[in-house]
């Protein structure tokens, strides 16, 4: 097994002291845990793998910035195949409603259907909303859906028109979820003209029938309109295999690039190794503060409510609403290649390791 | 100087020794304290030759095992007498604070 391990080191080190090593392994295996010896080998053979065989933090950096790149490769997998998912049909929303409720009329229905699979402000993403996009929000830019509307509500009462909604949706082959209460608005609890109780509350109830996804929201009484539709795409089934390749292949990549840097900064100039630290440790300030913000709140929000859809990736990222700092690090990481790619002198004491 | 590059140049102070060898010589100078892993030890070692501490005495093949006796150059002899008596000149200040504190604990 420890022959395998030594692939954690450089070929070149392995030729030279591969049979070396694991004579001194065999030797040692009565008296040490395998387990131990194996993790050694491999963290000293990493260490050695990144040209910096002293460093204690070495793998530890070089495997944030490959988990980073990753998530971030994953999300664009992801995205890809988003953009391939089957376009949305005003007439599948108009007959899925008509089909709920062929007795009433519908106040609004959008019948056209969506120019792009995501949209920012009811528009295609374009140069004209980089701004929007960069400077905060980018959280505008989500899925395309279509919509539709009634000014009254189906029957007379909220509780009868969920109860209703729930026994058409189940007769039309919809598999939904339970409803969500949310409060149409909030106030500050210490205020003394705050009850909650007196807020009217809204009632969203999620459902899905093939790829489609039927969001309706029974609204309070105070708001017209009284009950709304809307239709969107579940997740393709193609973005889970994509977003595991696409995360190996981002997360091999980033592990490389980290090496390559690594071995061309280390034993080059103070001045040169100090602004790569610096410009690799701002960069992944800058790309994980978000995502460290952004998940937990995240994951706090999909385990609070039913979902059908996973929120997409790269909202658990941060992105795109903190595309700016997402930028601005891969800025820096471009000079920290730029950086590496100068040419420099190999010092003349290089050890087995660097070779 | 850490305490394991410490230890394996003391190791090595006395006859050349090949990875398991000063691995043992290690573990009995510091009472059984301080085992080096494999990775460690040739990390350790590499590290020492870079640095002209160490260097490659000879090679042996016994019963088809490879063994590499690694010796002290000069420069590590020097580099350890130096660590020794910085270390010495250490534990001397500490004992002679301890030995001041006594009475007044006794």
């Amino acid at each position: 097994m420890h022959r395998w391990l030594l692939l954690a080191y450089p070929r070149d080190y392995r030729r030279k002291r591969g049979p070396e090593i694991l004579e001194t392994v065999h030797d040692i295996a009565p008296t040490s845990r395998g387990a131990r010896v194996a993790a050694n080998l491999v963290r000293h053979g990493l260490r050695a793998r990144l040209g910096r065989p002293a460093s204690r933090s070495v793998v530890v950096w070089a495997s944030v910035f490959t988990v980073a790149c990753g998530l971030f490769a994953a999300s664009f997998g992801t995205w890809l195949t988003w953009l391939g998912s089957r376009p949305l049909d005003h007439n599948e929303l108009a007959a899925a409603v008509s089909q709920l409720y062929p007795d009433k009329q519908v106040s609004h229905i959008d019948k056209d259907d969506p120019p792009a699979v995501f949209m920012i402000y009811g528009s295609p993403l374009s140069w004209s909303f980089a701004s929007e996009l960069l400077f905060g929000d980018g959280g505008e830019y989500s899925l395309a859906g279509l919509g539709a509307s009634f000014e009254q509500l189906p029957a007379d009462s909220r509780p009868r028109v969920l109860a209703e909604l729930r026994q058409r949706l189940q007769a039309a082959g919809w598999d939904y979820t339970e409803e969500i209460h949310s409060n149409s608005y909030d106030c500050i609890p210490d205020d003394p003209r705050c009850d909650p109780s007196s807020i009217p509350s809204n009632i969203t109830l999620y459902a899905q029938r093939g790829d489609n996804i039927l969001e309706v929201h029974i609204n309070a009484d105070n708001t017209t309109p009284k009950m709304d539709f809307a239709m969107t795409r579940s997740t393709p089934w193609s973005a889970y295999p994509a977003g595991v390749v696409a995360f190996v292949l981002g997360a091999l990549s980033g592990w490389c690039l980290f090496g390559w840097v690594s071995r061309r900064t280390e034993g080059g100039h103070p001045l040169a190794q100090g602004l790569a630290r610096f410009l690799y440790g701002f960069a992944m300030f800058l790309w994980l503060a978000p995502i460290l913000l952004s998940a937990p709140l995240m994951l706090s929000h999909h385990l609070s409510e039913p979902h059908l859809r996973w929120h997409l990736p790269w909202e658990w990222l941060g992105q795109p609403t903190m595309s700016l700092p997402f930028l601005l690090g891969c800025l820096m990481l471009t000079l920290a290649l730029g950086l590496a790619a100068l040419p420099y002198r190999q010092p003349a004491d290089q050890t087995l390791a660097h070779s | 100087m850490r305490e394991a590059t410490f230890l394996i140049l003391t190791a090595l102070a006395d006859e050349p020794r090949h990875g398991y060898g000063i691995i043992q010589e290690v573990a009995v100078l510091s009472g059984g304290r301080v085992t080096p892993l494999p990775g460690t030890l040739y990390a350790a070692l590499d590290r020492l030759v870079a640095q002209g501490l160490v260097e490659l005495s000879h090679e042996q093949v016994i019963d088809g095992q490879l063994r590499r006796y690694y010796r002290l150059r000069t420069d590590g002899r020097a580099e350890l007498a130096r660590q020794t008596e910085r270390l010495r000149q250490l534990a001397s200040a500490a004992d002679a604070r301890l030995r001041a504190l006594r009475p007044s604990h006794a």
